[in-house]
């Protein structure tokens, strides 16, 4: 089990599942479009697209 | 020393394709001859050392594209060569040139490709209105299997390899490496997520290379005459001739198989012909309508993959496409992004959605309806066709000429949001 922050609240979450999977599973309202839970991650209406950084301490904002 | 044109010195001048005998005679199946008495990974190496990059737009170096695939006993069965003759870039016309007169150079350089990767069946992916090349490509895959280059123990040797020409449904997408697989599998032409490559996991989920047309004409020189020959024939680092392509108002619009890295200002003055009387240059498209615009500043610059590049352009087909002074640069921004509006495949937002979304501002622009604000949406559109955004190189593409455009003719569209007309309307 991992934990995510969100909005600095701290929750459990499945390191297999992907982000917006674990997200919906926590009972969280975020905005998607393509993706189904049967169909898995299709990656292509960019609605749920993030950022990522590197560390902490990243503060340039990744690709 | 006349230059060497190896892929085009031996069309017929009339129209009419080079048969087998011809073609034969002329040196041709001696670079398969040569490279049966090779391993498969020689004739990787070969092509490798000869800095053959694909013709088809993106410029990959080729014989790395081989390397990828998995080779020997262990590696999945079967596994596919493609030939891409989608062609339907924009203002592009130069594998049709090599299949319409020399369609057994392609599938000899098409019989080397799966030799080189140990393939065992090979597909010639063509345009659906490419019509003459069909007929000509089917009559000589025919011979190509009568006389033994095709089939099982080619030439008397182990290897074994089957041809099939497949005629495209249509459609810009198709052209798109994994669109391509796609549609060759029978489903619609949308990109695929990469990784994994197609070297590895490419049509039905087996190893594949797809390479462009041109490319592969390529290959039966390089194993007939070596990768040294071949590097000697070009101007500059990157080896080979190149087909160049002049259209828009030019005196004399056409192709010419010249040395890599001849320049823009030769190719447009010297074998274009210069403008037409009464017109004058603007800018170009070096590469077809997916690279950015060229100015009269870069005339000088050497038609290479590098060269282009440092300009800030592509090479991309090598055919290109000529503004002059009486045209509106904003009416051919439009136009292009008409194309590739309609050509998106549906798949990624940004390019579904925002292209059309530029169109429409485009359109307004040269209808005399353009606001302030415009052309920072534009801008503001084009970053998200940037690469990464979208799964492949259409959306990238599209935005080139948008915002070259912007760049170099910014004064014209401020002119027609301003004047709230297009002054080449009367």
């Amino acid at each position: 089990m991992g934990t995510i922050y969100i909005d600095g609240k701290a929750s459990g979450a499945d390191p297999k599942q992907n982000l917006l999977h674990a997200c919906l599973s926590l009972g969280l309202n975020l905005p998607y479009f393509c993706w189904h839970p049967a169909m898995g991650s299709v990656g292509a209406c960019r609605q749920c697209a993030v950022k990522q950084f590197k560390d902490a301490q990243d503060t340039r904002a990744g690709s | 020393m006349p230059t060497e044109k190896p892929l085009t010195q031996n069309i017929p001048a009339g129209g009419e394709a080079l048969s087998l005998q011809g073609y034969e005679r002329l040196g041709g199946y001696q670079g398969l001859r040569r490279a049966l008495q090779m391993t498969p990974k020689q004739v990787q190496e070969e092509v490798k050392t000869s800095g053959l990059r694909g013709r088809g737009g993106a410029g990959f170096p080729t014989g790395m594209k081989w390397s990828f695939t998995p080779m020997g006993a262990d590696a999945p069965r079967p596994k596919y060569v493609v030939a891409n003759a989608d062609e339907m870039e924009p203002g592009t016309f130069k594998d049709r040139y090599l299949m319409e007169g020399n369609p057994h150079q392609l599938i000899e350089g098409l019989i080397l490709a799966g030799f080189a990767i140990e393939a065992d069946v090979a597909f010639i992916f063509i345009r659906g209105e490419y019509k003459l090349s069909q007929e000509r490509l089917a009559r000589a895959i025919t011979e190509a299997y009568s006389v033994g280059y095709l089939g099982r123990n080619i030439l008397s040797s182990d290897y074994a390899l089957e041809m099939y020409l497949h005629v495209s449904a249509g459609r810009y997408m198709c052209g798109e490496e994994t669109g391509l697989l796609n549609a060759l599998e029978g489903k619609r032409a949308n990109p695929r997520a990469k990784p994994p490559f197609p070297q590895v996991s490419g049509l039905w989920g087996k190893p594949t290379i797809v390479n462009n047309v041109e490319t592969l004409s390529n290959v039966p020189h390089i194993l007939e005459k070596g990768a040294k020959w071949f590097q000697g024939l070009s101007l500059t680092k990157d080896a080979g001739t190149k087909l160049y392509g002049a259209s828009g108002k030019v005196k004399r619009p056409g192709l010419w198989e010249l040395p890599m890295g001849t320049t823009i200002r030769e190719i447009l003055e010297e074998h274009a012909g210069g403008m037409r009387d009464g017109v004058r240059f603007r800018g170009v498209l070096p590469g077809g309508a997916s690279t950015d615009f060229l100015v009269e500043e870069h005339l000088d610059v050497a038609m290479d993959y590098t060269s282009v590049e440092k300009a800030g352009s592509r090479l991309g087909t090598g055919t290109m496409i000529v503004l002059d002074d009486q045209t509106c640069p904003v009416g051919i921004t439009a136009n292009l992004t008409h194309f590739f509006a309609q050509e998106s495949c549906g798949w990624c937002t940004p390019c579904w959605s925002g292209l059309k979304w530029a169109t429409k501002i485009l359109d307004a622009i040269e209808d005399g309806q353009g606001r302030p604000g415009d052309l920072d949406k534009l801008s503001y559109l084009s970053k998200f066709w940037s690469p990464g955004h979208t799964f492949c190189a259409l959306a990238p593409g599209a935005a080139e000429p948008v915002q070259s455009a912007l760049k170099f003719f910014r004064d014209d569209f401020e002119r027609h949001i301003h004047e709230k007309r297009c002054s080449w309307r009367s």
